[in-house]
């Protein structure tokens, strides 16, 4: 099943940039684990993003031991 | 790493990818036919689920960003989507699932 998915992902962005077609955006609902789909939003709503984490939750709560999803808090953009 | 679901007494697994895209025939016409292959090069398809879909970017996104302001996509060196229709909206998420029952 990875092997399928990473194929999906690998074929489909060749496919894209072989037409000039693809975006950086991801949706997130779908998004893959090894996808990045908060890069996505851009830099100012990733920084939006982590100063709202670090506001209310201080402690990494919902970063450290909420299992699943995509986490601000390591999070590097290119 | 994949979900594990238990529905009923029915188990299974699934996983999930997107990627997106500007409305184009030829980009969807070729995404569908290499995904077509991947299918068919599974060693097996027995209780297996496969299904990719194209859907537009959703109205949401549009309206969130009409409101706070930015681009809705969360991108500044391409074009808007505020104020497309959903037929002519530029950018499309090409959303695949794949289960596994059993």
């Amino acid at each position: 099943m990875e092997g399928a998915r990473q194929q999906f992902v690998d074929e489909s962005v060749a496919v894209a940039q072989k037409y000039g077609t693809y975006y950086p955006f991801l949706y997130i609902n779908y998004a893959a684990p090894f996808q990045n789909p908060l890069c996505g939003y851009g830099s100012d709503s990733v920084e939006f993003l982590k100063t709202t984490a670090a506001k209310y939750d201080p402690n990494g709560v919902f970063q450290t031991l909420m299992p699943g999803g995509f986490k601000v808090g390591n999070l590097t953009c290119a | 790493m994949f979900q594990r679901h238990i529905l009923s007494d029915i188990l299974y697994r699934e996983v999930t990818a997107s990627v997106t895209f500007n409305n184009d025939y030829n980009t969807i016409r070729d995404i569908w036919d290499a995904t077509d292959a991947v299918y068919n090069a599974l060693p097996s398809k027995d209780k297996v689920d496969w299904m990719v879909s194209f859907i537009p970017q959703a109205q949401i996104q549009q309206t969130y960003a009409a409101k706070r302001g930015g681009n809705s996509l969360g991108l500044t060196d391409v074009p808007d989507q505020i104020g497309e229709s959903s037929i002519s909206r530029l950018v499309l998420y090409a959303n695949f699932s794949m289960q596994l029952f059993g």
